[in-house]
């Protein structure tokens, strides 16, 4: 239980990436921190997902998270299991003739590496590649990379509360007064909502509209395999992964089209540190179900066999579904505070991005609790970007 | 044999020393669901036998670490396939 008197001057809400980031920052510079988790660490978004980092959605914060990343596990004396891992988006003759149907191949075409090379570094991939597009990825353990962060947050003095369900906030003169839960309450200076696809819920209690809506996701694992190269961290099926805009409602959502429906974008990647292969990936709209679908996962199987035929007889081990933070406005992050009320703050929206720039966030939000002030540029990512919503 | 010796889960060679640091690491948090952050932490129990093997073993470490026995644990999360499924099987599945 909490104490009858527990006063910190900044809750955490949510033991996910952004939420344990930020409490690990803070208590890093000598703010009073607590942190409170409705499940266990990594339990939400951070805990279902193929622990590759992206951050398209958010270019001010991509080009410096290998800042963090680099130098994090010596600097919490735990090994987050942080690798290059290259990438290739590979095309098929039906991703061709698509493409050349929407007028977008030129574009792509002249970045490509041909099919006849890419047979050639990598036997496993279908005969009829037509050419790829190779890229640098990156992987991370998001278990690792999370209880890192809580045991070297508590060793600073953060308080970790598990299993503790926020059931309201108190708010009085347009202020953060009190974080109330299912095992105590918590005074409190500032409120930073990092609960991830549960965001929207934490500001209701507020009284406030946060557009962040559970998308979710879903992946199979294989037995071990040897490890491919050169692409060792993901092959994509091009035409899938690159150009359906997926999640845009209604449309998605009545489609027939189970690409569009699902948001499949299909990958296979590898697993740098236990050796076997991860299949992905689903973007569907269907509320906090995160029960596996065999519609979804029967598809991603398929279209990933289509790109390499060679996996066919691979064993699937485990099969398994979560649900990311998405801003259905934007699809970009939310950080930063809220106007109307003094010390509520918001860190969550990563999509299927949370895990590249998660860490940075953190500690952006750290920067503005105590100085006001972010030494990255996260204005384009403000709550007040949402003109319109009550 | 010292405990950086003693494999406990076989197949993806995780030893009884790496397990015991798990075990502690998450009940210093305040973990609940202990035997699934051994498997987040390290993997154990989630090779080609999905934990038949090490299940029991790691649920006896945990008792040495923690003093709590299986039954005071909540159930282990469990994934599908119950057992291991050909992708091709899974790709060409008629619904």
């Amino acid at each position: 239980m909490i104490k009858a008197d527990e006063e910190t001057e900044v809750t955490v809400i949510g033991g996910g990436i952004f939420g344990i980031s930020t409490a690990y920052y803070l208590a890093k510079r000598g703010v009073d921190v607590a942190l409170v988790e409705k499940n266990e660490l990594a339990s939400g978004a951070t805990g279902n997902n193929n622990g590759m980092c992206g951050a398209y959605s958010s270019p001010e914060i991509a080009e410096h998270w290998h800042e963090i990343y680099n130098n994090l596990s010596e600097e919490i004396k735990f090994n987050i299991e942080y690798k290059e891992s290259p990438d290739i988006v590979i095309y098929t003759p039906e991703n061709v003739k698509e493409m050349k149907k929407l007028g977008i191949w030129e574009s792509y075409s002249s970045k490509m590496v041909t099919g006849d090379e890419l047979k050639d570094k990598e036997p496993l991939l279908a005969d009829d590649i037509v050419g790829g597009i190779e890229s640098m990825g990156y992987f991370v353990n998001p278990f690792r990379l999370c209880y890192g962060y809580a045991q070297a947050a508590k060793g600073l003095g953060c308080k970790i509360h598990l299993h503790t369900a926020v059931e309201g906030i108190k708010i009085s003169n347009n202020r953060v007064k009190e974080v109330i839960t299912s095992r105590g309450s918590i005074k409190t200076d500032f409120v930073v909502n990092a609960a991830g696809a549960w965001s929207s819920r934490i500001g209701e209690m507020a009284g406030i509209n946060i557009p962040i809506i559970p998308q979710k996701g879903e992946i199979l694992v294989t037995e071990q395999a040897p490890k491919p190269h050169p692409y060792h961290g993901r092959i994509a099926n091009g035409f899938l992964y690159n150009t359906y805009p997926y999640n845009k409602e209604p449309e998605a959502v009545e489609s027939k089209d189970p690409r569009i429906k699902l948001g499949i974008s299909a990958y296979i990647h590898y697993y740098p540190f236990t050796n076997n292969y991860g299949m992905g990936g689903s973007h569907e709209l269907v509320g906090y179900d995160s029960r596996v679908n065999p519609d979804t996962v029967s598809y991603i199987a398929k279209q990933c066999m289509r790109i390499v035929p060679s996996l066919k007889q691979i064993n699937i081990i485990r099969m398994h579904a979560g649900v990311r933070p998405y801003c259905y406005i934007d699809e970009k992050p939310i950080l930063g505070r809220v106007d109307s009320i003094e010390g509520f703050i918001i860190a969550t929206g990563g999509g299927g991005q949370g895990l590249g720039i998660g860490p940075m966030s953190g500690k952006l939000i750290s920067e503005l609790i105590i100085e006001n002030k972010t030494s990255l540029p996260i204005d384009a990512y403000s709550y007040s970007r949402f003109k319109n919503i009550k | 044999m010292k405990e950086e010796e003693i494999i406990i889960c076989r197949c993806m060679e995780v030893t009884d020393k790496e397990i015991r640091e798990a075990i502690r690491l998450a009940a210093s948090i305040g973990s609940i669901s202990i035997q699934d952050q051994v498997k987040k932490l390290t993997s154990a129990g989630m090779g080609l036998c999905q934990g038949r093997t090490c299940q029991q073993l790691i649920e006896r470490l945990i008792f040495e670490e923690t003093g709590k026995n299986p039954n005071e644990l909540p159930p282990i999360s469990a994934r599908p396939p119950t057992k291991p499924i050909k992708l091709e099987t899974l790709g060409e599945m008629k619904r």
